[in-house]
């Protein structure tokens, strides 16, 4: 894109206005990636201002083979993928799963409700899987990424990438079932033809 | 290739249409972009210390040499002016009466001695009550302010089909309105919400709202936003979800325009760019910039093409720089997609 060509050029020549721009051009796109991959909310903000960081500190090696947005999606995941191990080597307290926190004491069976507890247990599930495979999966399932940008961003081959997806998503509808909220889903969604 | 789905396919591909549907993150940006460039700036800083270092270390090299062949000594060369660094300058703005045209991101609105009112031309009024004080967090289509502990808003927001018009967020908690006369107090560890006229959605930040307070109606709230009580509680809708999709798991289709976020997120970037071409091509002459007020047309074609119009048009460098940049940004392709616009208050 002409316009991240121009920013990034006068970054590199340490132009910190140009820097600030590109943090406000890309930073609702790699907030959304860093929720997506972490599965929470919380620590957001900390990781998104560690991939920008980042960013300064290695622009001046982004030769542009790549598109920018593609470069970009390697440092977050990278951040990311950094900050999940050195939050699982720090001692922590045990955490209740942010959709079994009881905010509602006598909660309503709303679809809201309804929606917000299955995405939470969806969030559960991805941690199951392991890391490469659910990399691959959230940025091809939820950030939209084609299997060949996927390869550019994780530095795998395209085959493996698609090899990853196909198994990622196997085991994720294999358990399904073991998520109460989830488990509802599959007679709602079955065909007709399935409920003969 | 096939899209022939089992039912746990069809099942994850309905979960996974609803986690592509979860809201962007609440990020605070204004706290978030001005640590960020403390950092950028410390970090460039130290660059150049070290650059300093080794060219000192090399002209004091080079001096050395000098002074022994070019008796008597030349003088020691001063030492270099110091770096002016450039830092966003929050403001700090009182008075009885404020105009929303004059706020910008990251201001404090401050009442210490008296009320102060802001009003933002039909879109929102509020009043910080004496001894509150409030930041600016966002601007524009969404006004979105972070009180400070102890703080008292009366809010008056005009009713609107773009959801969560008012947002305040208070500790963890989030109070978000679409038209509506409501009270948000901060008292130590709980927050008071009271509500005169309309609906406001409160959860915790960055999570979908728990409760819903109607008219008449008041509620308390931790400051964790996870617990809450309100006479009427029940689930809120979300703030900014799409309408409720349905079952298929058929690839997706064309939409038939970008959703009302992906407009809001498109004029967002496209002011984010106008404003930097404004302030590189309008220069500060004897420490003033000029200011201009415009209305910034976004149309987003069908294949994501972007394109910018401005009335009034602006200077001609300016809107030739904010064209040049706007078309470089991408929509979403639909089936038809769309016209936006937003005013735009460039400068000071």
């Amino acid at each position: 894109m002409a316009l991240d060509e121009e920013l990034i050029a006068r970054c590199k020549a340490g132009d910190t206005v140009a820097f600030r721009e590109l943090f406000r051009l890309h930073r609702a796109d790699v907030a959304r990636l860093v929720q997506r991959m972490l599965g929470r909310p919380t620590d957001v903000d900390d990781v998104v201002q560690e991939v920008f960081l980042q960013v300064y500190r290695s622009v001046g090696d982004f030769q542009g083979k790549s598109r920018f947005s593609t470069w970009l999606y390697r440092v977050t995941v990278n951040v990311v993928l950094m900050h999940r191990r050195a939050a699982r080597s720090r001692p922590t307290l045990v955490e209740q799963p942010e959709g079994m926190t009881p905010r509602d004491p006598d909660p309503l069976p709303d679809e809201q409700a309804a929606r917000h507890a299955r995405v939470q247990a969806f969030g559960r599930l991805l941690e199951r899987i392991s890391e490469k495979k659910r990399t691959v999966f959230v940025l091809h399932e939820l950030q939209g990424l084609g299997a060949a940008e996927i390869a550019d961003v994780v530095g795998a081959p395209v085959l493996t990438v698609r090899t990853r997806l196909f198994y990622a998503r196997r085991e994720l509808e294999a358990m399904l079932k073991e998520e109460p909220t989830l488990a509802a889903l599959v007679p709602e969604t079955a065909a007709p033809e399935d409920e003969s | 290739m096939t899209t022939e789905r089992s039912t746990e396919g069809r099942a994850l591909d309905r979960v996974l249409e609803e986690a592509r549907e979860v809201p962007a993150p609440d990020v605070d940006w204004a706290r978030l972009e001005s640590t960020l460039m403390q950092r950028v700036h410390a970090q460039q800083r130290a660059r150049k210390s070290r650059a300093v270092l080794l060219m000192g270390g090399a002209l004091a090299l080079a001096a050395a040499v000098a002074i022994w062949f070019t008796r008597p000594a030349a003088p020691p060369a001063g030492p270099h002016a110091p770096e002016v660094v450039a830092q966003t300058a929050a403001r700090d703005l009182s008075g009885p009466e404020l105009s929303g045209t004059a706020l910008e991101v990251g201001d404090r609105l401050l009442a210490s001695g008296r009320e102060l009112r802001v009003t933002h031309e039909g879109h929102s009024s509020y009043t910080l009550l004496a001894g509150s004080a409030a930041r600016v967090v966002s601007l524009g289509e969404r006004v979105v302010l972070s009180l400070e502990r102890g703080a008292t808003i009366d809010a008056s927001v005009v009713p609107s089909a773009r959801p969560e018009t008012f947002v305040v967020e208070v500790a963890n908690l989030r109070v978000a309105v679409h038209g509506t006369e409501f009270r948000v107090v901060w008292l130590g560890d709980q927050i008071a919400v009271d509500v005169r006229e309309g609906v406001v959605a409160v959860g915790p930040r960055g999570e979908l709202p728990s409760w819903r307070v109607t008219a008449g109606e008041g509620g308390m709230f931790a400051a964790d936003g996870k617990t809450g009580q309100v006479s009427s509680r029940v689930t809120a809708e979300p703030p900014a979800a799409p309408p409720p999709s349905g079952l298929g798991v058929a690839p997706p289709k064309l939409p038939e325009a970008p959703s009302e976020q992906d407009v809001a997120t498109l004029l967002d970037r496209a002011g984010v760019l106008v404003t930097g071409c404004f302030e590189e091509h309008v220069p500060v002459e004897s420490g003033v910039r000029v200011s201009a007020r415009t209305s910034l047309g976004l149309s987003i074609g069908a294949d994501g093409r972007l394109g910018a119009a401005f009335d009034p048009p602006l200077a001609p460098a300016v809107e030739q720089c904010a064209r040049r940049r706007v078309s470089a940004l991408k929509g979403p392709v639909t089936k038809q997609g769309a016209e936006a616009s937003r005013a735009l208050l460039l400068g000071p």
